[in-house]
Order: structure tokens, then C-alpha cells, then sequence
């Protein structure tokens, strides 16, 4: 007969990563024997060594003494948690970090006109303003990830003018926040924001329309993403309206 | 109860070498602190390149309590779309908003405008009075990375001083008193 005798539950400590303060606390470890086997060595990790009294028990419990004081559980518990949810979270933001986000979204211009008139949104100087209806079709189901909390897509016009070699105005956005939602197919939209150029150069310039999105994660790295295909037009050479002060 | 024999007992067994030690290595634990967030500074170009979102204007990208990493590399330039975290004179805290408008001169200088994605209007009444553009030296940094929530803690600390003093006391006692 093999006799197995089992170690009583008192002299059990849960696993190594509840008791890290304790058991290589030297106030625990009291006369280690000079003969010690290598598997009595892996087992004082386990055993509490040390008979404390009552009253010590209690006094000490609360801080760092005994692995099951409420200080140290919830020490252990809060700080295993914040570590599961850091892995967890660095591991999603570099799930979707390599992943392709281009697409291809068709926009075409109409309706252009332009207007000669007093910018009211500035100082009231008489500037251009542009009138632009425009067509987008684009999919972009196909971006929604596990990490993708919402697209910005947007429709940037792009110029020059002889006053600023580059300027850039968004004419129109959408926040899609489901991929049902992300099938695009706008016909003769009117733009959302005013067109306004920062002075007067809109007349014979060629501008650029095209579409982008900034792709929003639940964790991880901001994306902006534009489209490969543009719309270039050229702007009216007349005004269909002018204020003269 | 609580510091009548545990703590106290902790404490007056260590020597004074000890107690240095302890004093040491918590010095070192705020130093490093502050050598990480230099060290970010130098790194992103920004002069704070983490800020958390105070208020729900660029919803439902960014709600309050998020954390928001940034870079300020003056040689990429700002763009239509980004989002971009600014300054205005007369205001303490630091506004994020998407940029709407934006207009670049031969000699590069750039005069941009900016819209929360959840408000209705763009910014010029959020601007100091007669400011209607922004220019680079108004942007603090331009959001690259996002990390939802953990924002929270610092409006909570900031909130409630008592908290943060309570949490600052916590640590600095666990730190004095915990022996490895």
C-alpha cells in the first residue's frame, strides 16, 4: 500500500502569484534546516512556515503580512487585471496596425458655380465663393474591423490660386459609425460647408475633388486615408453673381 | 488600528540604510517618470505629447477621459482632415478639433481653420476675439494614437483633490513601507 498523505489546507497557499510578498518575507521564514531537498525548497514557496498568534495575525494582515489580507488581494487582483487589459489592448491595436485601408472612391463635380460676394463667415471682404454639387461612390464596408470604432470620410477640394499655392477646403463629411452604413452613393449632393476661397482666385483655376477617411480605432493608431481617384475640373471664367460695394 | 503595530512595526524595523534605500528608490520612480515624459517630448516634437480629452466636441471619436498621443514634426505638414490639438490665447486648456480649411502661402506659411466633428459650426467663436485663422504656432501636436478611458484617472485626480492626495499617499506609503 502506498500511504499519500496530503498536505492539510492550512499549510496550502494559493499559486506563487498571490503570495510574491509573503513567503520570501523574511519575518516568514524562520530556521530553514540545513538539509533542505530541492523539492522541500519548492515547497516552502507553498507552506506557511511560521506560526503567528492571533492578535499578530490580525494586526499584521492588513498590510503586507499574509497573502490573504484584503490590502494584498486586491493589490493582486487590480494589478493582474490592468495587465490582462494592457495585453489585451496593445494586442488589438497591433491586430489591425498593417492592415490595408485604401479604397477606391469615385466623386465627380456638378453644378459649379461661382459667386463674387461679401464673406460674411470672415471680415465681409468681397471674396469668391464657390457653389460645388458633387457624386461619391465609394464601399468602405469592407474597412470595419474589430478595431475600427468609426470612419470620418470626407470630401476635400483641393487648388491653387495666385494669393496661396495650396489650399484645401472640406465641402462635405460623414461620420459612419456601422458597416451597414458605409456604402456610400451620394448623387448631386450640395456641399455641407461654405466654399470660400481666401480672396478672389477661383475664376479659370483647376480644382482637385477627392475623397478621404481618417479611420478611428477603439485602440491603436489614427489613420488618414485618401482615395487614388480624383475629380479635376475647371472652375467657371465668370461669376454668376457679383456685389459690388 | 491600522498603523498601530503592522505599519508602524514595519517601519522601525528597518534601519536608517534601509529607510534611504526606500527614500532612493521612490526618487527614482518619480525621476523616471519624468525622464519618460521628456524623453516623449523630445521624441514626438510636441511640448505635451499626451493629452487626455476634457469634452465630448469631437464625439463619437473621442468621448472624455481619452487618451490622445501626439507628434509635432514641423517638416510634415498640416493637412485638411487631421486632427490637430491647439492653443488660443486667453484659453488654459488646450482645445482638439479637426481642421476644415486650410490655406498656404508661396513662403509656406499656412492660416488653417478647425471644427469639432460634433459641433455645428466651426471654431472662429472658440478663437481669441478677431482671430479667424489658426497658424502653426498655435498647434500643439497633432493626434496620432488613441487609447480610450484610461484619461479618466487624471479627471477624477484633477477633479477631486482629495483623491489624488489620497492616491499620492497610498503609493508613497506602499513604496516606503513595501520590502522586496
Amino acid at each position: 500500500m502506498i500511504s499519500v498523505r496530503p498536505l492539510s489546507i492550512e499549510h496550502v497557499a494559493l499559486p506563487p502569484f498571490w503570495n510574491r510578498n509573503c513567503y520570501f518575507h523574511e519575518q516568514f521564514t524562520v530556521h530553514r534546516s540545513p538539509s533542505r531537498t530541492s523539492s522541500n525548497r519548492f515547497l516552502e514557496n507553498f507552506v506557511f512556515r511560521e506560526e503567528l498568534s492571533q492578535k499578530q495575525c490580525e494586526t499584521r494582515s492588513i498590510f503586507c503580512s499574509r497573502m490573504h489580507s484584503l490590502a494584498n488581494r486586491s493589490n493582486h487582483l487590480v494589478s493582474y487585471t490592468l495587465t490582462v487589459m494592457a495585453i489585451i489592448t496593445g494586442a488589438c491595436a497591433l491586430s489591425t496596425r498593417f492592415l490595408r485601408y485604401e479604397r477606391p472612391a469615385r466623386v465627380v463635380g456638378r453644378r459649379v458655380e461661382l459667386h463674387h460676394i461679401p464673406n460674411f463667415t470672415t471680415d465681409n471682404a468681397l471674396n469668391d465663393f464657390a457653389v460645388v454639387n458633387f457624386d461619391v461612390k465609394v464601399d468602405l464596408r469592407g474597412l470595419f474591423n474589430w478595431n475600427v470604432k468609426q470612419l470620418f470620410v470626407y470630401l476635400t477640394a483641393e487648388y491653387a490660386t495666385d494669393d496661396n499655392v495650396f489650399n484645401q477646403v472640406v465641402v462635405w463629411d460623414e461620420i459612419i459609425e456601422r458597416r451597414e452604413d458605409a456604402l456610400l452613393d451620394l448623387n448631386d449632393v450640395a456641399s455641407e460647408y461654405f466654399f470660400w476661397d481666401d480672396g478672389s482666385g477661383l475664376r479659370n483655376r483647376n480644382v482637385t475633388l477627392y475623397v478621404s477617411w481618417n479611420v478611428i480605432p477603439v485602440a491603436g493608431a489614427l489613420l488618414d486615408v485618401a482615395s487614388p481617384l480624383t475629380n479635376r475640373f475647371l472652375f467657371p471664367s465668370t461669376y454668376k453673381h457679383v456685389v459690388t460695394k | 488600528m491600522l498603523f498601530d503595530q503592522g505599519v508602524l512595526d514595519e517601519l522601525w524595523r528597518m534601519n536608517k540604510r534601509q529607510f534611504l534605500y526606500q527614500c532612493l528608490s521612490f526618487g527614482m520612480i518619480v525621476s523616471s517618470a519624468l525622464m519618460i515624459w521628456k524623453g516623449l517630448m523630445v521624441v514626438t516634437g510636441s511640448e505635451s505629447p499626451i493629452v487626455v480629452v476634457l469634452s465630448g466636441s469631437m464625439e463619437p471619436a473621442f468621448h472624455r477621459g481619452d487618451l490622445l498621443f501626439l507628434t509635432n514634426y514641423q517638416e510634415d505638414p498640416v493637412r485638411v482632415g487631421e486632427i490637430v490639438v491647439f492653443k488660443v490665447e486667453g484659453r488654459d486648456i488646450p482645445i482638439v478639433h479637426r481642421v476644415l480649411k486650410l490655406h498656404e502661402k508661396v513662403n509656406g506659411t499656412v492660416k488653417f481653420l478647425t471644427k469639432g466633428d460634433n459641433n455645428s459650426v466651426d471654431d472662429r467663436g472658440l478663437y481669441a476675439p478677431g482671430q479667424l485663422w489658426l497658424t502653426k504656432k498655435d498647434v500643439v501636436g497633432r493626434a496620432r494614437g488613441f487609447l480610450p478611458y484610461v484619461g479618466m484617472v487624471t479627471i477624477y485626480m484633477n477633479e477631486y483633490p482629495k483623491f489624488k492626495y489620497a492616491v499620492l499617499a497610498c503609493l508613497g506609503l506602499y513604496v516606503l513601507v513595501h520590502r522586496e
